[in-house]
């Protein structure tokens, strides 16, 4: 291309097009699913349409040749000329991957407009398709068209009627009958229309659309949610000019609260009471408090991409790969809306692509052995993603095949990976995460035990980078559950927690983990072989891990009725933390520490705490792990 | 160990000492005395109350608030396998800036911001020092004292950190 083309209008370009079409897969099974669904299809043809009108624009003839072929294939199922099949949602996803393979080069500088061998004829399939009409059920303009002069012409203009109009019109009539008829064969559509529909539209005034005219207009108010949720998953962070405007007025208001505190300052030292100053200074200080929340909570979300960024590329994802195994697959998602740092989103999306893939093509059983088993053929696969106390969990559920712990131990046994003894002790829970030790399996080995494992190794590495774990729980023929949980790290995370005293230092342990605190009587003390010592609560026995003796620093006392032992309970972690006391219940803002630190275990970060020290928030879980501890199952006692 | 210090001293040679020429900020821990690079050094504070944090290795005496930033702080002495000593009144925390972030280090005092010429500056010896000779950008004469001129960049590396965090474990 010799003419001059300013690059950044390209690049915005390029960015535009990569997002709308990141977004098209998910629309297009989405409008698999539910073909009448007109605000789906509307959304996809404005996109295609769009990128037709800008790569024009940019003289990019083989972008802009290629989008408007699927462009008019998009009208002809628009307008219900064309019912939806997969087979045409398979041509026009392939249309997309082409688009975005063309992006991808202009994206690498490659401004040449020739189609490649496969782009080419894949246009070509676009091109025979458009060629073969398709007869097509009628929409209620096009029957209108027809009937419309009929129904005008049955009366004459003395207002008598006309007999071989009213014969026309029985003919056409019978023959919409049957097309609509055929229609009704097809999954219900809100393109189907009755007879009175199509009537009534007949009787529309003149001015109706005409079905020849494209309607190009967009519904504005459909258009904008479009977009604000397109914005959403920029690469590069734009900020609403609506939220910046709430951080000035933020900090207007700082500047006014620091005022009040600057007066009151010299009444203090001009020598007024204190006391009388005491409401006026609490009044500043809650003002003062709430400002800094709404400036940390908006910094916070602007610095956030929503997750759907990476959750719309699933159902294509599912979509294609159940196609190829022979599966079929009900995939939904929930918490897309969910706000993730954007660093987080990119960390997470291959490991999570990873285990829906696992999920589709082994955690979900044949349709076959799904009806053998009594269940639905289709099987059902479901991403949740939910924000807890610091942490991202997304859980990923499937009701296929489970996996069976004893034939994971005796695959751990039969590979040498375990001895016999540790097989034999090892937890359920920590039988199914073998699947994600190194070597455990390939694809081929483990169909038979299973069906799981395929790279899962690569996916446990990924997750850990992100400081995440992943927790598996699973039952043979009923299905499984993958529990990803990575922390927000990036960005302001507060953390609600108790301040506790071990000697002279403070840690805060997040309330999330702690059940209840209580100083043991002399009856619950007692040393269990193996187990070390354990306190009994109602019957069940909690390890005792002193901090003191974890974190080496030296306690007020090492007697455990001298102390306050918190009882951490949760999932699969139970122990008695002991500490010297409780200071108070705290809110902090979780601090990184910082690459120095990286090596130490069960520290989540540090904290100003209110006396203006440094308080460390204690990871409970890894915590726990370094003192060999509380990962045991619970004894009941007796 | 001898390739390293010759690497060391070429290494030196080559930048020219006098791309070594420039300000210090001058300090002291025990008989020896340090220059750093006044552009690495962002402030000087008086020690405080340091947090200390559990399985970090000795040198790392725990984490600082610096204004509502949570920051690492380094104990030279112990780093350079000086005997610990309590705090005096004399003793600071210097902040600096290593790959843009923050990391305070403890000495016993600070003394003076010194100019020091290029030919002022003598490489490296190849020994005689406790300190290990990467850490060392070379040997500054100012009247008749010899500071050693530190790559603190060096010395408080993540690698650095993390491979003597490992040996602690």
């Amino acid at each position: 291309m010799e003419e001059f083309i300013d690059q950044e209008i390209l690049e915005e370009f390029i960015k535009e097009t990569e997002e709308a079409l990141g977004d098209l897969g998910a629309k297009f099974v989405a409008l698999e699913r539910d073909p009448g669904d007109e605000a789906t299809i509307n959304a996809i043809f404005r996109a295609v349409h769009s990128i037709k009108g800008s790569s024009a624009f940019f003289n990019l003839n083989h972008i802009r040749n290629y989008s408007h072929k699927m462009e008019y294939l998009l009208d002809e199922l628009r307008k219900g000329q064309r019912t939806v099949t997969s087979e045409i949602i398979d041509i026009l996803l392939k249309g997309i991957d082409h688009l975005s393979g063309m992006i991808a080069r202009l994206s690498g500088g490659d401004m040449s407009i020739d189609f490649r061998g496969d782009e080419a004829s894949h246009l070509a399939v676009i091109e025979r398709l458009l060629e073969s009409k398709e007869a097509a059920p009628p929409t209620p303009e096009k029957l209108m068209a027809t009937l419309g002069p009929l129904v005008a012409a049955v009366r004459d203009d003395q207002g008598a009627l006309a007999i071989p109009a009213v014969a026309r019109l029985l003919e056409e009539l019978a023959k919409a009958q049957s097309l609509l008829g055929a229609a009704a064969e097809s999954p219900p559509a809100e393109g189907g229309v009755s007879i009175e529909d199509a009537l009534a539209l007949a009787g529309a005034p003149p001015d109706a659309p005409k079905p020849e005219e494209k309607h190009d207009a967009p519904k504005p108010a459909a258009d904008k949610g479009e977009k604000k949720g397109a914005a959403s998953t920029r690469k590069t962070l734009r900020i609403e000019e609506e939220k910046l405007d709430g951080f000035m007025n933020i900090v207007g208001e700082l500047i006014i609260n620091a005022e009040v505190f600057n007066y009151l300052q010299k009444k203090l030292e001009m020598g007024e009471q204190i006391d009388k100053l005491i409401t006026e200074f609490k009044n500043a200080n809650l003002d003062f408090n709430e400002l800094t929340f709404n400036l940390q909570r908006g910094l916070a979300e602007v610095r956030k991409v929503s997750i759907n960024g990476i959750f719309q590329k699933f159902p294509r994802m599912v979509r294609d790969l159940a196609q190829q195994v022979g599966k079929q697959v009900e995939f939904s998602v929930i918490g897309e809306e969910i706000l993730i740092d954007k660093s987080l989103s990119e960390s997470i999306e291959s490991p999570l692509n990873h285990m829906i893939r696992n999920a589709v093509d082994h955690g979900i059983d044949t349709p076959d052995e799904r009806i053998a088993a009594g269940k639905d053929p289709v099987g059902k696969v479901t991403v949740t993603a939910t924000e807890q106390t610091g942490e991202l969990v997304i859980v990923i559920t499937d009701d296929g095949r489970g996996m069976n712990p004893d034939k994971l131990r005796a695959k751990a046994v039969e590979k040498g990976i375990l001895t016999p003894h540790a097989a034999e002790l090892m937890s359920d829970r920590e039988a199914f995460r073998l699947i994600f030790a190194p070597g455990f399996s390939t694809a081929a080995q483990v169909t038979d035990i299973s069906g799981r494992g395929v790279g899962m190794d690569v996916v446990m590495t990924a997750v850990q980078e992100a400081k995440g774990r992943v927790d598996i729980e699973s039952a043979p023929g009923k299905g499984s559950r993958f529990i990803i949980s990575v922390p927000l790290s990036s960005t302001l995370i507060t953390i609600s927690g108790l301040l506790v005293a071990v000697g002279k230092e403070k840690y805060i342990i997040p309330m999330e983990w702690i059940r209840e605190s209580l100083q043991p009587e002399p009856k619950q003390v007692s040393t269990v072989k193996q187990q070390g010592e354990v306190i009994e609560i109602r019957g069940a026995l909690y390890p005792l891990v002193r901090l003191h003796e974890l974190f080496n620093v030296t306690p007020r006392s090492r007697d455990p009725l001298q102390a306050v032992v918190m009882v951490i309970d949760k999932e699969n972690v139970r122990a008695c933390l002991m500490v010297d006391e409780i200071i108070e219940e705290t809110q902090v803002v979780l601090k990184d520490l910082g690459v120095a630190f990286a090596s130490v275990k069960g520290i989540m970060g540090g904290a100003i705490l209110g006396d203006g020290k440094v308080g460390l928030v204690l990871d409970v879980e890894g915590m726990l792990a370094v003192a060999g501890k509380g990962l045991a199952p619970v004894i009941t006692a007796g | 160990m001898t390739e390293e210090t010759q690497a060391q001293r070429e290494r030196v040679h080559a930048a020219g000492v006098g791309g070594l020429e420039g300000k210090y900020l001058t300090f002291v821990l025990g008989e020896e005395s340090y220059g750093l690079e006044i552009l690495k050094v962002r402030e000087i504070i008086g020690v405080m109350e340091i947090t200390s944090v559990p399985q970090s290795p000795v040198f790392i005496k725990g984490v600082i608030n610096l204004r509502g930033k949570v920051i690492p702080v380094i104990d030279l002495r112990l780093k350079f396998g000086m005997e610990e000593v309590e705090p005096t009144e004399e003793t600071c925390i210097i902040v600096v800036d290593i790959q843009g972030s923050q990391m305070g280090i403890l000495v016993d005092t600070v003394s003076e911001v010194l100019d020091i010429a290029a030919g002022q500056i003598e490489p490296s010896p190849s020994f005689g020092s406790r300190v290990n000779t990467d850490f060392i950008l070379g040997m500054g004469k100012s009247k008749g004292e010899v500071k050693i001129l530190l790559a603190i960049e060096r010395v408080l590396s993540p690698e650095e950190l993390l491979r003597l965090a490992d040996m602690g474990d």
